[in-house]
């Protein structure tokens, strides 16, 4: 045996040793959690465009949580699957089984509209609608970066006017063939609106280069629906950890039931949304939420159970995330960092101006979890001038512990903000352990 | 379900058999961020961005049964982009039970391994750490096994050289 080939030997034995270590390295428990993370990440991704015409909603109140998954029965699946063009829509809405029961009730109506050109093609096929809401099916096929989807969407009415609505929006599913993508736009109707009897679904590339633009129209057919929306009067307060909540109405459509509550003005916190909330039936069958809209006054949108109407039905939370009215005020230094007011545990990092925009990271106490980050309504200067912070972006973890979360917040046009600066928390990751139920009289 | 049913099912949107999965797969992950990243916030924040990554790109994977290597891919590629933009806030706040990872009966050697270059260091991970085959690494990193062996070959001269060094190689 040669030299070289002895301290090779020596080498692997160590190298084997040392295996042994890394083998019964310790995996602490935060490893599941960042999994968790990382799935609620990209759940939360799907659903992150949105967009408002309504000064009257405001957009921070739309709050998008991940809701499980709902099997669909193989026998649905295969009626859906023997529409052409219908394929994806399976898996798009297994989320929604109220959904599923609507297209069960034959009430998805079939478009089939294509719009191509420049190697790219857009085809409408099918929707589905009631008073309150409407579900576009579409599939793009050739669309460049899917991953960024670098368009915008325009719904116009039969004036070519933009509907006053709200929807989100997922990012394309990936799917197995790259290059096409089938997907939905989720229309909100609120009590100012509804469906057009012409639609114009317009996709308008954000490539300033070439302003390509994508443009099918189709009638709704109505009638589909008509009348089948039913009231149901709740009437009735719940308090959680002292706040007052009333309950009104459940109203109940073909696609969503919606639940109008009510925060009582003089709580003392402000709350930004009930935790893990979900309507249960006797059969312990749970029909879940993923959308709010409004601020203390709220429409809370669930799955849809017209078409399998329980006999019992009951309003189930964990509590809510919310925070005291007085704590969402503060002043930051943006020279000392120094934070006035606001909720404990709140610090500054650091700050770097990207373009025309600055960017602040903050240290907020605790977990992000169920969906709400730190962000802000608005911030305002020493001269009175207010700023935007559209966005915010989080990171679960100061490095290694747990107890904190960095959220990173972009103040539009703020790259010249000095000084001491006012901002005011629209939402923030405090919760407040508090169970409650209520029961919702399906059946007066 | 077996997981090669589970990643049929999470293809085909099913988040809970994506949880399920990645629960099979979350300890090795952790294991290779730790020994590339050399800390813990690093390594969770790597598993965090990898199953982001690779629950929205599972579509993409052709054949379910390769979802371990692939997800390992994921990690490594995730785990070479972060060294090199190295992140703004540096973790140093928790202090562990220091375990025999952490405190190797051999330092030199470990110390020899963990200044690898990137290639090699997860050669020596995935060969001898996880004792993958020539092939799988092969399939990991996407390269032929004749780059894996000739990269081996080149990782353990390097261990050699820092090795011998410090004049203890051959003893």
């Amino acid at each position: 045996m040669t030299d070289e080939q002895k301290s090779f030997d020596a080498l692997e034995e160590r190298l084997n040793a040392r295996k042994m270590e890394y083998e019964t390295m310790p995996v602490p428990d935060a490893a599941s959690q960042a999994v968790q993370a990382g799935i609620r990440q990209a759940a939360r991704k799907r659903k992150s465009r949105l967009r408002w015409y309504m000064s009257s909603i405001s957009a921070a109140a739309l709050i998008l949580l991940f809701t499980g998954c709902i099997r669909v029965s193989p026998a649905f699946a295969s009626f859906v699957e023997q529409l052409p063009g219908m394929e994806g829509i399976v898996s798009i809405i297994r989320q929604d089984k109220g959904l599923m029961m609507a297209i069960d009730q034959s009430l998805l109506q079939k478009v089939g509209v294509t719009d191509e050109h420049d190697g790219t093609s857009l085809t409408v096929d099918g929707i589905i609608t009631d008073e309150s809401r409407m579900v576009i099916f579409y599939t793009m096929k050739g669309m460049k970066d899917p991953e960024k989807f670098n368009y915008d969407i325009d719904l116009l009415d039969e004036n070519g006017k933009d509907l006053p609505v709200a929807f989100t929006h997922s990012y394309p599913t990936p799917s197995s063939d790259e290059n096409v993508n089938e997907n939905m736009i989720d229309v909100i109707f609120t009590d100012e609106a509804s469906p057009p009897e012409k639609l114009s679904v317009v996709f308008k590339s954000r490539d300033t280069t070439r302003a390509e633009k994508w443009k099918i129209t189709f009638l709704v057919d109505k009638n589909l629906t008509k009348g089948m929306k039913k009231v149901i009067p709740v009437n009735q307060t719940l308090t959680v950890d002292g706040q007052r909540i009333d309950v009104k109405q459940a109203t109940l459509y073909p696609t969503r039931l919606v639940l109008d509550v009510n925060f009582d003005p003089k709580n003392t916190k402000k709350v930004f949304g009930l935790s893990d909330l979900q309507l249960v039936d006797e059969q312990g069958r749970a029909w879940r939420t993923d959308t709010t809209t409004g601020e203390d006054e709220r429409s809370i949108y669930f799955e849809s159970m017209y078409f399998s109407i329980p006999k019992k039905l009951t309003l189930q939370g964990s509590g809510f995330s919310g925070l005291d009215k007085e704590d969402l005020d503060l002043t930051l230094d943006l020279k000392s960092h120094r934070i006035t007011g606001g909720p404990p545990g709140l610090k500054m990092l650091g700050s770097k101006v990207e373009g025309k925009d600055l960017i602040i990271d903050f240290s907020v106490a605790g977990r992000i979890e169920g969906g709400f980050v730190l962000t802000f309504r608005k911030v305002t200067d020493s001269t009175g001038k207010s700023y935007e912070v559209p966005g915010s972006s989080w990171s679960s973890g100061d490095g290694t512990d747990d107890s904190h979360t960095i959220v990173s917040s972009t103040i539009k046009n703020g790259a010249k903000l000095k000084g001491e600066v006012k901002m005011n928390i629209s939402t923030y990751p405090m919760k407040v352990k508090s169970p409650f139920s209520l029961d919702i009289p399906v059946n007066p | 379900m077996t997981p090669t049913q589970l990643t049929i099912a999470a293809q085909k949107g099913d988040a809970e058999a994506f949880a399920a999965l990645m629960e099979l797969h979350h300890n090795r992950l952790y294991r290779i961020a730790y020994a590339y990243l050399h800390n813990e916030g690093d390594a969770l924040e790597a598993i965090q961005e990898s199953t982001f990554r690779a629950f929205r790109k599972l579509k993409k994977l052709k054949e379910p049964s390769y979802f371990g290597t692939w997800l390992i891919r994921i990690l490594l590629n995730y785990c070479a982009d972060e060294r090199k933009r190295k992140s703004r806030f540096s973790p140093d706040t928790t202090v562990h039970e220091p375990s025999s990872w952490d405190r190797p009966a051999d330092p030199d050697l470990a110390d020899a391994v963990s200044n690898l270059d990137r290639d090699c260091k997860q050669i020596i991970i995935l060969s001898y750490f996880e004792g993958f085959s020539l092939t799988e690494v092969a399939d990991i990193l996407e390269i032929p096994t004749g780059t894996v062996k000739s990269r081996l070959h080149r990782a353990l001269g390097q261990l050699r050289d820092q090795l011998e060094t410090k004049g203890d190689a051959s003893s």
